[in-house]
């Protein structure tokens, strides 16, 4: 059997066992080669999943949207956002069935560590594929001067819209409210200015830092195609090389920034380089 | 009809000497897509133009607009400055038809017989707008005129090498003053596509009515299951026109962009929002474009520029 057969079997199971009352996939979109959610509520409507590149929004921020037991199919990005959200206790994992799967969009994130799912409760293909994240276009980046880098980030982020596309398709940004919208006290202004872009971009990616599994769900959704990855790599790329962890890869370990310890890593701190 | 046909050296040549009285505006390529920049006197929009990402709406109706400045005065009423309306004359070319139709649905809006708002009528009458005709649709297209002639000056079609050129309104014309233009007899060329790429109805005349009768369906929830309540579809749509007004600390008096998807958009001071999830938010994008506009201007708010899609 195919994955999508395999998908579509166990889709189809745990709706007729009444399992589970939703099964979040993805089906065609309206242009070629994109796919879109879809929530999948028979067994007829079961065979409009699809499994192909393209599928690469990340399902598990769909979760929150449903309260009774919810079957997901999830690729490596999926699972790991689903283990942050159940670590934050915003998903309980008695209430869904994970139906894991290679990531079949593999050509758009080259480094891509994770494509199978970490965590399921069902394996639909059993591939596992061993791929390295050298991190070589932060360290590319790194190399520039920090004006050009400086000048880099401008452009960048000149270009936002503020529409948070970004922010709203994130698995992490789930704050009922953020701080974007507070206007007493108002802490960002309503411009598309530099300032009050950098000043957006910079709080959303220090909020997600240590939670934020690249998924990349943020920079396909942007309408003027701003490159977010690169900060937030960075942060991983830190996390790494200071803490030796990736985010999302175990239910039980403390996400890296939410704890403190006395032996942490401060290489930021004068002198900290020592305590390394 | 179009009534001149221009080489694009010369139309290049005019629009530097326009250059002088007026800013120039067009589609600037930034990497693979483009974007409303100032005109380098050089560049044409190459066969990758489709469209702008953003239309031309914030040119007219600005994403963040000072409206007034007050100063606090001791013992007295605030006083209040008001802004210097912009004078710069400009020319806006390259702007896809359906883009310049949007204009005329935000007139009926920003200009109207109850009221005028001199912010945008001010850009709009210092402005003319120059379209040129797509060749072939985009992905998401689903225009119904590729030549209509709605919110253009001036309309373009590539030829090549050269232009023709259709003067549709009475600002257009005036522009015409120039050699390059009145030097060559008028021509008359059928307004015809080599061949209509477009045959997409955006909608029927009775959607309106349609519309009502299913305000209460469960569709709306199904439909908005997948969406995100993000703020894409509205900012880059040329129609929605939706504003906050608010008092920044420094004594402006600001309109700023708001999105009918946002969950901020209707709530109340008291924290009650009566548009509580996405199904009552995505119902009212809808039904604004193709109801309500629909029965209060008799057109619907939706030019098929597919950037929603």
């Amino acid at each position: 059997m195919t994955v999508l057969e395999n998908i579509k079997a166990k889709a189809k199971e745990l709706l007729e066992a009444k399992e589970v009352e939703v099964v979040i996939g993805f089906a065609q979109g309206t242009l070629p080669g994109k796919c879109t959610p879809y929530f999948a509520r028979t067994t007829e409507e079961v065979e409009r999943f699809v499994w192909q590149d393209g599928c690469n929004l990340n399902l598990a921020n769909y979760l929150s949207k449903f309260s009774g037991k919810v079957g997901i199919i999830a690729k490596g990005c999926d699972t790991r956002s689903i283990i942050n959200l159940i670590k934050e206790n915003q998903v309980n994992r008695e209430r869904i069935y994970i139906i894991g799967a290679n990531c079949p969009s593999m050509g758009s994130c080259h480094n891509c560590r994770h494509p199978q799912g970490v965590i399921a409760d069902f394996y639909a293909e059993q591939v596992q594929l061993n791929n390295q994240d050298d991190f070589s276009d932060v360290e590319a980046f790194e190399e520039l001067l920090s004006e050009e880098r400086k000048n880099y980030f401008y452009q960048e982020m000149s270009k936002c819209i503020r529409c948070y596309a970004c922010r709203n398709v994130c698995p992490a940004c789930y704050c009922k409210e953020c701080f974007v919208e507070e206007n007493l006290p108002c802490w960002l202004g309503k411009t598309t200015d530099l300032a009050d872009n950098i000043i957006f971009h910079l709080t959303r990616t220090m909020h997600v830092a240590g939670r934020c599994i690249d998924c990349g769900a943020c920079v396909r959704a942007c309408p003027m195609e701003v490159n977010l990855s690169l900060l937030n790599r960075k942060l991983l790329k830190d996390i790494q090389e200071l803490f030796n962890t990736e985010p999302g890869l175990s239910l039980e370990a403390e996400p890296v920034l939410n704890e403190y310890k006395e032996d942490d890593p401060q290489p930021f701190l004068i002198g900290g380089e020592e305590s390394v | 009809m179009f009534d001149y046909q221009v080489s694009k050296r010369e139309f290049q040549n005019w629009l530097i000497k326009m250059q002088e009285e007026y800013e120039v505006w067009a589609p600037v390529k930034v990497g693979k897509n483009y974007t409303w920049g100032s005109w380098d006197g050089g560049s044409f929009p190459d066969e990758d133009y489709q469209n702008t990402l953003k239309p031309p709406k914030d040119l007219f109706f600005p994403q963040y607009e000072v409206l007034l400045k007050y100063k606090k005065v001791k013992g007295k009423r605030p006083l209040i400055i008001e802004p210097d309306l912009p004078q710069e004359k400009r020319i806006i070319w390259g702007v896809r038809p359906c883009d310049a139709r949007s204009l005329t649905i935000l007139d009926r809006v920003f200009i109207n017989k109850d009221y005028e708002d001199p912010y945008y009528s001010h850009l709009r009458k210092n402005t003319v707008v120059i379209s040129l005709v797509c060749q072939k649709p985009g992905l998401g297209c689903f225009c119904k005129d590729p030549l209509t002639i709605e919110g253009s000056d001036l309309m373009l079609l590539d030829c090549g090498d050269t232009y023709l050129v259709k003067l549709v309104s009475v600002k257009g014309k005036g522009l015409i003053k120039n050699p390059v233009f009145t030097a060559d007899k008028p021509i008359n060329i059928p307004m015809e596509l080599p061949a209509n790429p477009f045959n997409l109805e955006i909608a029927d005349k009775d959607l309106a009515e349609k519309l009502e009768v299913i305000y209460r369906s469960p569709l709306w929830r199904e439909l908005q299951e997948k969406c995100v309540n993000c703020g894409v579809c509205t900012f880059l749509c040329p129609t929605c026109h939706c504003f906050d007004l608010t008092d920044d600390q420094k004594g402006k008096k600001v309109r700023s962009w708001d999105s009918c998807m946002f969950a901020s958009f209707t709530k109340q001071a008291s924290g009650h929002n009566p548009r509580p999830t996405g199904a009552e938010r995505l119902r009212q994008r809808v039904m604004h474009k193709f109801r309500y506009f629909f029965e209060n201007h008799g057109i619907f708010a939706c030019v098929g520029c597919g950037r929603c899609v």
